[in-house]
């Protein structure tokens, strides 16, 4: 066993963790603590396998995995655990408990924590626990930090990780990564590590995935998932832990590059599996590529997929076709772009895809998060896949079969095409010309950027930081070089015809669209949204303010000045029964840039602090 | 014509110099040349060329703002400001010269004229359709992974069959508790031991605490596994370009 100073603390604060929680009985079924990845996977597949001693000997607050041992050897606590927490893990598998596991707070990817401590009745009283400074000022924190057992993992930029405790901010270990100078144009951001068997997963900016010891920080492995000279890829989404794999997507979509998706074995970093975005010769879809144009034609998996363990099958949203703006050289639907994919995670194999925009000539990407919902769609309950997408739309399939249920603007401001008809096809494409400037909406930024949305089982709505932003497009001609940026054009910021520039956070109904209410922002809102189940919503706006307002009404209730610019993703966690809000500040990313293109006024202050806030202690 | 009215503009940029003209192109520069992947806030970063830290000429700059640089990103600027708005931006830009943050990212060596072959030879080399190609283990002219041996300073004679060639670098690695595997060592101190584990299709730098590790010398693996996405025809293709990258390196040495 390895001795570190570290060690003793983290023992220290396990069992500090444990002692308050093991002798209380929750709450309530939503306050039930949501065990990290792998052992949630092991609970609903109904297998177990340990991982590193049993929870006891963690000293972890009970996991229901624990509560499945526990069953066996009858106990009274080990069975109010299960009685509370399992039904609700079975209907909602996208929330987040006391911890914060995985980047979109569990696998169906919700942004949504079960903790109620803090409500809209005490939200009021909300101060500053503790504050970290990472050091890292470049481009921000645009991470969302994860929380495994009361302890909190934060990424930057620059590829270092930071393990502090939860409660107090002290910091265990930290890791730099020693990035090279060769960065491909996506540029230096990182958007999260991933958390499991025993080890914290790191993409870093030049293109390596790598492993960290979860207790001591030590490096175990680390890949070169490309040469990232060559592919002019990188990555700078979270990974993903699914089962005994850790999962990566790439960046690359607006360069001369082949999209694809690789797992590798979690504790060796040994190659699993890769599946490439754009069919190779021989592969069904090949045939949506003319030419060569399948070397070249984009797909990036520059976000973090979902998982759903019931189904065994991992979602991941692919991007854009390049080049971007024309499609000259790629006539055909340029399969799987603009798609949703969803893979067997112990094959790779392709179960089923669905592309929402064939043959994309605006960049819109449909890489962003898939929540994983049960919705009532024409009178059926239906296992659902919302994805709130570059495009304005946000498309509802069958996970299960991937169906197209439903499509519905969240933007008010699209002109791209005139609609989508009730079996999916887009209707009246606009699309840019040659030897034309076009404005057409939404931007190439997007009606949302990738700053998640968030959807409340509480309020059954979904809550998006809407963009009503527009550009002009102008098509060119180029030819693709490995590797190199190729976007086919150029795009200018432009706001809306006949309508106002605008940015605001409304709440969605998920299957109709209807919107329910809608708060503007003072620029825009570039940061993630929080829901909780004290019904808040939370984020935080470029000019500094961390703010909640009401799930049910958009009203203020909350807000607090943290001074610098929000680009990054505000999660919630509970460590000895006391709620946390922890939100990332310090502006920055390539959209960010184009802020004083956009908005009169300052400039968004630069930063790299994490803000923790919880109820001053005795507050009811 | 033009030249005339270029010149007139430098003259006018020249004498905005003095009256603020940098702080209103600086909005200028904020507005249209940042936009993201072109040239990035202060002219560091982007896919566009990096603006700051190089000595930038003023004519040229004037030009090029201008009328754009057809066949690139670069549009032409004329109909979109006014005149005095690019001198402004111009003064601006002119400012960044002397600047610079990061070093710009590292761009590979300047490709050597490649005959027909040795270009078929390098594309197989770095083929990104197969996980696992050449350029996975072996750095060459300023492209893929350095786990090999440097492969421009061996002599054009070690090209033969590359399935069969020896690779005295790669070891046995026992860690504890797993299943030995062939590895090429990296570092061995006091403390650890980091290795390539060359079991998978891309190589894992993998690190060990030194008593959890042993290494043999000897391997029962062969190149040939790592060849083995290859057909005979392409490798013998990729052996070519490796003759001809090697007949480079040894006239480059006698000059």
């Amino acid at each position: 066993m390895l001795q570190h100073p570290s060690l003793n603390r983290l023992a220290r604060l396990r069992a500090r963790t444990a002692a308050v929680v093991v002798g209380r009985t929750p709450r309530s079924a939503r306050d039930a603590p949501v065990p990290p990845p792998e052992e949630q996977h092991q609970n609903l597949a109904g297998t177990s396998r340990p991982t590193g001693g049993s929870a006891a000997d963690r000293g972890v607050r009970p996991t229901i995995s624990a509560d499945f041992a526990a069953l066996g050897k009858p106990s009274g606590i080990g069975l109010i655990w299960l009685l509370l927490a399992a039904p609700v893990l079975c209907a909602q598998n996208g929330a987040a408990g006391a911890d914060w596991p995985t980047y979109g707070g569990a696998y169906g990817a919700w942004r949504y924590s079960t903790l109620d401590q803090v409500h809209r009745g005490n939200v009021q009283k909300l101060a500053p626990a503790w504050v970290f400074q990472t050091g890292d000022y470049e481009n921000g924190l645009q991470a969302t930090p994860i929380v495994v057992d009361g302890v909190l993992y934060l990424s930057t930029s620059n590829a270092w990780v930071f393990a502090l405790d939860g409660a107090t901010g002290h910091m265990l270990w930290e890791y730099r990564f020693p990035l090279s100078n060769s960065i491909p144009l996506y540029g230096k951001q990182n958007r999260g590590v991933a958390v499991g068997r025993g080890l914290v997963y790191l993409g870093t900016a030049d293109n390596h995935l790598v492993a960290l010891d979860r207790r001591t920080g030590d490096e175990v492995w680390r890949v070169n998932v490309e040469d990232s000279r060559q592919c002019g890829c990188n990555i700078t989404g979270a990974p993903l832990v699914v089962k005994d794999m850790v999962i990566t997507g790439v960046t690359g979509g607006d360069s001369a590059h082949r999209g694809y998706l690789t797992a590798f074995d979690a504790a060796t970093g040994r190659m699993r599996w890769r599946f490439h975005t754009i069919p190779g010769p021989g592969e069904k879809g090949h045939d949506t590529w003319p030419g060569e144009s399948w070397r070249y034609g984009g797909g990036a998996t520059w976000m973090t997929g979902s998982f759903d363990p019931d189904l065994n099958l991992l979602y991941w949203g692919v991007g854009n076709a390049a080049a971007d703006l024309n499609a000259a050289l790629r006539r055909g639907d340029n399969l799987y772009t603009d798609s949703v994919i969803a893979l067997d995670p112990d094959t790779g194999k392709l179960q089923w895809h669905y592309q929402e925009i064939p043959q994309d000539v605006w960049d819109y990407d449909a890489a962003y998060e898939m929540q994983l919902l049960d919705l009532t769609v024409g009178g059926r309950l239906r296992k659902a896949l919302l994805h709130v997408t570059k495009s304005g739309f946000t498309w509802v399939l069958d996970r299960q079969t991937g169906e197209f249920l439903t499509a519905w603007p969240y933007v008010k401001n699209y002109n791209w095409i005139t609609g989508i008809s009730p079996e999916g096809k887009l209707q009246g494409r606009n699309e840019p010309e040659w030897g034309k400037v076009k404005l057409l909406c939404p931007s190439t930024i997007g009606g949302k950027s990738w700053n998640q949305s968030a959807w409340s089982p509480r309020t059954g709505w979904v809550y998006i930081p809407v963009l009503e932003i527009c550009n002009y497009l102008i098509v060119r001609n180029e030819d693709p070089q490995e590797g190199r940026g190729f976007t086919g054009g150029n795009w200018i910021m432009k706001p809306p015809p006949d309508a106002k520039q605008e940015s605001y956070l409304a709440a969605f109904d998920p299957v109709t669209g209807k919107r329910q209410w809608s708060v503007p922002a003072t620029t825009w809102l570039l940061a993630s949204v929080l829901a909780t189940a004290g019904d808040l919503i939370f984020t935080g706006d470029p000019e500094g303010n961390f703010f909640a307002l009401d799930a049910r009404t958009g009203k203020r209730l909350w807000s607090f000045p943290t001074g610098a610019g929000h680009r990054g993703s505000a999660i919630s966690y509970s460590i000895g029964g006391r709620q946390y809000i922890a939100t990332p500040t310090g502006w920055g990313s390539l959209v960010g840039q184009a802020h004083a293109a956009l908005w009169p006024g300052p400039l968004p202050r630069p930063g790299s602090a994490l803000f923790v806030f919880a109820l001053p202690e005795g507050t009811r | 014509m033009r030249r005339g009215f270029l010149l007139a503009m430098v003259a006018a940029a020249a004498g905005h110099a003095q009256d603020g003209a940098a702080e209103r192109g600086a909005q200028l520069y904020r507005a249209n040349c940042a936009i993201p992947y072109c040239h990035g806030p202060e002219g560091g970063a982007g896919r566009a060329p990096r603006l700051a830290g190089h000595r930038l000429n003023v004519n040229t700059l004037f030009k090029v703002i201008t009328w754009g640089i057809p066949g690139t990103g670069m549009p032409e600027f004329t109909t979109r400001l006014k005149s005095n708005e690019i001198s402004d931006l111009v003064a601006y830009v002119m400012t960044l010269g002397g600047g610079g943050a990061a070093p710009a990212p590292a761009q590979p060596a300047a490709p050597r004229t490649l005959t027909p072959e040795a270009k078929e030879g390098r594309a197989l080399f770095f083929d990104s359709a197969r996980a696992g190609a050449c350029g996975s283990c072996h750095e060459l002219d300023g492209w893929g992974v350095p786990v090999g041996p440097d492969l421009a300073r061996l002599p054009p004679g070690r090209w033969k069959d590359l399935r069969e060639i020896a690779t005295e670098n790669v070891v046995t690695a026992r860690p504890a508790g797993e299943a030995p595997f062939p590895a090429v060592v990296v570092e061995r101190t006091e403390a650890r031991v980091r290795v390539y584990d060359l079991t998978a299709a891309l190589p894992v730098l993998r690190s060990f605490a030194r008593g959890r590790i042993a290494i043999e010398s000897g391997t029962s693996w062969r190149h040939g596994e790592a060849t083995r996405r290859y057909t005979a025809n392409e490798l013998e293709i990729v052996a070519g370009y490796l003759r001809w990258r090697a007949s480079q390196s040894a006239e480059k040495d006698i000059h």
